[in-house]
This record gives structure tokens, sequence and C-alpha cells, in this order.
């Protein structure tokens, strides 16, 4: 399992937390790219996930994780600098760019993205991937959204309500 | 070494199954909100259970609304005359010419019934939503209450009563709901139901409320000269920011309703708007009201800061 390294070698003093997903793989990155989450960012400044400890996620398998973690490896470095003024518009353009390409994968994983990030509280994580769902509900069908959502097909007693609802609601259809 | 530290990140919640999988509500929520169409709204609202139920509350609706505002103007089109009904089904034929349109705001039509005896006193009141065919009735404004609140005809006989609030003037409106509102809203838009009532010595609001079925006084405005300019025959009303404004061509101030507070005081106006039509709009920025005079003159429309 590739865990991701990083701290880019810069001064080699960044301090490193290890976090373990729901099946056990350790993951080392830089305290400042966990210090996205709001839930890790406490454990971190209460000390913890240094050294032999890990912090157990278990509610994050590791490839949902190794993905927040490239978000959140990209995101650190804007985050610390705080939209201070070396953020320059390439880089705003080039994160853009980042997110954009990010969130273009499958719906599952985009599913697991989003309760992941909700857990965690990554904020900018959860809008990300809630505005790109809001963007494929947009124009689609009742049928459609239902499976963009992951919600199971609707039994014979629910697609009746919705049969019932597109005549209520015609202008919706149109 | 065993962990020393605390580790609650993420174990709040039991774990999920694959096949079990649903977004929790705050999830779905942040989804829906960022959908700025409201007929995707619609079509969500149409897939499942929680999702209807999450979009249907009140508070759901005032976060969407303040988020993505309604256009100011409407337009009806073939496709929204085929879906809107206007023949108002739910009068009786032979009642239809005492009703009349009184008010519309967000989609909602105001109809209020008239008596034989003023055209000036309606007896009840009707919301009415084409869209969704449905529509609330409300009953009149208890004369008793009227009279009590008037300062005029305490305890007298009924007919006496009616003789004296057919000297007033009736205006009933619909206000938009406010966030602080926990009443539930009165058909699918967030509104409320209003009535000012005009006397010679004063302005009485009455406010109903739809979770107590009744009419109560909310609040009054004492006039110091009547004058039939100051009457809402002649005035025109404007909402903006909170509160309702009323003036006319000739004013040279504006009455407002702060129907937060539920206060009615008087604002001047700039002199420029002096014997022209003018309009009190919501300006950019928070709170700010602009003032819009068509100056026929000159043929233009400025925008006053106020």
């Amino acid at each position: 399992m590739a865990a991701p390294e990083s701290g880019d070698g810069n001064n080699g003093a960044a301090r490193m937390v290890t976090l373990i997903s729901s099946d056990n793989t350790r993951f080392e990155v830089e305290a400042a790219a966990a210090s996205l989450s709001q839930t890790l960012q406490l454990t971190i400044l209460d000390g913890g996930g240094g050294g032999g400890d890990g912090i157990p996620l278990p509610n994050v398998d590791s490839a949902t994780l190794s993905k927040v973690l490239e978000y959140c490896i990209k995101h650190a470095p804007a985050a610390a600098n705080g939209g201070a003024p070396n953020a320059t518009a390439v880089d705003r353009a080039e994160l853009e760019r980042f997110d954009n390409e990010f969130v273009n994968i499958d719906q599952s994983v985009l599913y697991s993205l989003i309760m992941a990030a909700h857990n965690l509280e990554i904020e900018g994580l959860q809008s990300l991937v809630a505005k790109k769902v809001a963007d494929m509900i947009k124009g689609k069908s009742p049928m459609e959204i239902r499976r963009t959502l992951g919600f199971p097909d609707p039994t014979p007693e629910e697609q009746a309500e919705m049969n019932a609802h597109m005549l209520e609601y015609g202008w919706a259809y149109e | 070494m065993p962990s020393a530290t605390a580790l609650p990140v993420g174990a709040a919640a039991p774990r999920r199954t694959r096949v079990q999988r649903e977004l929790p509500d705050e999830l779905l929520e942040d989804i829906l909100l960022r959908l700025d169409d409201a007929a995707d709204l619609a079509r969500a609202s149409a897939t499942y259970t929680s999702i209807r139920r999450l979009i249907t509350t009140p508070r759901f609706l005032r976060r969407f609304r303040s988020l993505h505002a309604p256009p100011i103007l409407g337009f009806l089109d073939y496709t929204t005359s085929r879906s809107a009904d206007f023949t108002f089904p739910f009068l009786a034929n032979k009642d239809t010419k005492r009703w009349r349109v009184s008010d519309v705001r967000d989609g909602c039509i105001l109809l209020a019934r008239q008596t034989v005896m003023s055209p000036n006193v309606f007896n009840t009141f009707t919301v009415y939503d084409p869209l969704h065919r449905r529509h609330i009735q409300i009953p009149a404004i208890p004369t008793d209450l009227v009279g009590s609140s008037t300062g005029k005809c305490v305890g007298r006989q009924h007919r006496h009563q009616m003789r004296c609030l057919s000297t007033n003037y009736f205006e009933a409106f619909l206000a938009p709901s406010r966030d602080d509102d926990d009443e539930e809203p009165l058909t699918t838009p967030l509104q409320q139901l209003m009535c000012n009532v005009h006397t010679k010595h004063k302005v009485v609001n009455f406010r109903y409320s739809l979770a107590t079925r009744t009419w109560r006084r909310a609040t009054s405005f004492e006039i110091e000269t009547f004058t039939w300019m100051q009457t809402s025959t002649m005035m025109s009303r404007h909402y903006a920011h909170n509160c309702f404004f009323w003036t006319g061509i000739i004013s040279e101030t504006a009455r407002v309703l702060d129907t937060c507070e539920m206060k009615f005081f008087v604002v001047d106006l700039p002199p420029e708007s002096k014997a022209r039509p003018k309009a009190i709009v919501e300006a950019d920025g928070v709170n700010k009201l602009g003032l819009l005079v068509i100056d026929g003159c000159a043929s233009r429309v400025c925008l006053v800061e106020l």
C-alpha cells in the first residue's frame, strides 16, 4: 500500500503523524496536512499521532484515506498561509485545476470521500464534494438523482409516489 | 506502548456497511442547498422520503430561499399556465364577483371577500397557491376585535359596529415570514397575512396566526391630521429589509412598519422625490435602502440611497 511520503525534504524537520485506516494501513503525513481535519487537529495539538503511536480512523478505509490525504497535502500550504500575499493567482488557479480533477472520480469514491470529510471535519473537502454531487444532480430525473445519492432502486410503492409527484409538479419536469 | 491519547476520531458513528448507505441529513442538506434551480430541488424531493422530509422543512426552505433568492419578476409562459390553475376552482360561481385580488407575493395570491355593506370591509380571506393548487381559508377579523382596537364601538350592538367599520378602510397584504418565526409556513412559500385597518385617527395592524388560527392586534399608529391622501388607496406599498413602506406621489415622508419590531414609524424622504412617483427598494449592501425616483420630465430613473 502506498503510504504517502511527504515533507518534500525542504527542511527535514516537519512534524510527522501516523494515521491508521480501518483496514490497518498506516499513513505517515505532515502534521500540517493532517490538521486540515478539525477532528485530527485537536488530537495532534495534544501531541497524539507521533512516534510509534498512530491515530486510528475506524470509519475510513485505506483507499479513501489515501485520497483524503492527497487533498490535504495539496491544500496544506495554502491553508497554512491563510490566504497570505504569497498565494498568487497562479497558485490559486493550480489549486482549482487540482480540485476539478480530484473530484472527477467514480461516484462510489465520491460517496466515501464526503462521508470521510464529514467525519474528519475537513470543511474544504466536504464543500468540494458536495458541490460536485450537486452538479451531478442538476437536470437529472428523480431516478438518476436517487442513484447519484446512493439510494437503492425504488419499491413499486415508491415508484408510484414518484409518478404522482411528476404529475403534481409538472413544471419541474419540462 | 499503548496509545495514551484519547482517540475519538471518527469513532462516533457505528461503522456503516456498504449495503446500508445513506448520507446523514447534514450532508444531504449541504448538497441540496447547492442546487440553484428550484426545478432540481423539486425533482430531488420526488426521489426519497428522507429527502422530501428534509426539503419541505420550513428551516431548509428558508435557507434555500436566502441563498437563492427568487427572481424579482416572474413570467407566466405557456408551460407555467398549463401547470398552474388560475380559475380559482374553490370559489362558488355565484360568489366570484365579491372576491378581489388583494395582494400577490412569492407565487401566492391573497383573495379578499368584500361585504355587502362596504367594499372596504372584508369578511374572509383566501391565500391561494396556483402552482400547487392549494388554498387556505382565513376568517375575517372579529368585529369586536376591530372595534376595541380602533377605539370605537366598544360594547355596542353588532349593527352599529358594522356601521362604524364601514367607515374604516381595510388593507390586507401578505408578508414574508421571518427567519426567527417558528410558525409553519402558510402555504408553500413562506409568508403571513396582515391587515391594516385605517380609521380617522389611527392605523391598526392585525396579524393572523396560523398556529392559533386567530387574528390578533399587532401594533397601531396614531394619525394627527386625517387626509384621504394618507389612506392606502392613495399610497403605494413597498417591502424592503423586513419593513413595509407606504408612500404617495406627493408625500415627502414614508410610513414604515418594521415587521421584526412590529412598530410603525415615519421617515423623511429626500426632497428630490417630492411630487414624483417613487419606490423604496433594497440597495446593495446589508440593510441599505434605496429610493427609486421616476423623473418624468428628464425621462430618467434615479436611485437615492436612504
